[in-house]
């Protein structure tokens, strides 16, 4: 009759403790899911990314680059361009090569285009491109360039 | 012992229930504030975005020199949708090519009618004159595009499926 079992306040305690521990360890899990993330304005860049409009044209002869070819990038959207990504496809070894990852000659903002000299590569008709935004973004206290997702990119064929 | 155990037991003094309500509920209030603002991060926000019934044309595109032996681009735009546009992105470059010059870096549009406004009306022209500094980069055939720009809550936003094109030689 006389058992003794924990003090209320022992147990309350405890289960604080449980469920704090429980939920760390679900929240540490769960922010395996979630990328590491950069802000822009009052949200993660990834999502603007999403409201990235541009057009974009991969050119084989353009008389002010060395090496003939450019790309052209007209941003139509709400979002600032950075720079972009530009991976070329290779059907026969079934890859994609990174050709270009940088910045133009300044942030592409709303409504403008800009170009930019593709100096490492030869473009031929029937090439595939996909060229993917980059962003700037907020990471804790630095400004980083994003890339946003290869699914936010365009895939260009050159004519 | 056993009775002495339960008196030293029934004398230990814990937190009052009423505090210990007021911790359980401060914690919950602090928990969820934290999840609402780290999760506030992934949430898709309204973007303001243009209405579809936003529409204009080009009228018609002069690109050449002017009675004074200047070169000029002349544009007349008209606004064919059912709302009012606060601005335009005027553009021309090669034909065939993305990468295109502004020809308007203010974006302003009016009524030709009536300049008091800095805004172009459904049913509304507007036309202008732009000088060209380097005429030699405009001969041949050039494309000009027009984007509508309208402002929701103040903040300008670009009507990115409203863009009309047009070639024009330039002599």
């Amino acid at each position: 009759m006389l058992k003794r079992g924990v003090s209320p306040v022992v147990a309350t305690v405890l289960l604080i403790v449980i469920v704090v521990i429980l939920g760390a360890i679900i929240f540490i899990w769960a922010r395996g899911f979630l990328s590491e993330s950069a802000v822009k304005g009052d949200r993660v860049v990834e999502s603007s990314c999403n409201d990235v409009k541009f057009e974009v044209q991969i050119v084989k002869v353009v008389s002010e680059c060395s090496t003939g070819s450019a790309i052209d990038i007209n941003n139509i959207g709400n979002i600032p361009i950075y720079g972009v990504k530009v991976l070329q496809f290779k059907e026969d070894e079934g890859s994609a090569d990174t050709v270009f990852d940088g910045a133009f000659s300044g942030t592409i903002t709303v409504g403008k285009s800009s170009s930019a000299c593709l100096d490492s590569i030869s473009v031929n008709s029937g090439d595939k491109f996909r060229v993917v935004p980059k962003l700037l973004a907020k990471n804790e206290d630095r400004t980083i360039a994003y890339t946003c997702p290869e699914k936010d990119g365009i895939t260009e064929t050159v004519v | 012992m056993v009775r002495n155990l339960f008196q030293l037991n029934k004398n230990r003094k814990a937190v009052s229930l009423m505090i210990g309500y007021v911790l359980l509920i401060a914690i919950a209030i602090a928990l969820s504030t934290a999840v609402f603002f780290y999760l506030k991060l992934y949430l898709p926000s309204n973007n303001p975005e243009c209405d579809v019934d936003i529409k204009i044309t080009i009228d018609s595109v002069f690109c050449g020199t002017d009675d004074d032996g200047k070169a000029v681009i002349k544009v007349n735009v008209t606004n064919r949708g059912l709302f009012k546009i606060d601005g335009a992105f005027i553009k021309i470059g090669d034909v065939g090519r993305t990468f295109k010059t502004e020809l308007n870096p203010t974006r302003d549009v009016y009524d030709c009618d009536d300049l008091s406004d800095r805004f172009l009306n459904p049913g509304k022209m507007f036309c202008f004159t732009y000088n060209v500094d380097n005429p030699t980069t405009l001969q041949g055939n050039k494309e000009i595009s027009v984007q509508p720009v309208v402002f929701v809550d103040n903040n300008p936003v670009l009507c990115s499926d409203a863009v009309v094109s047009k070639t024009v030689v330039c002599t």
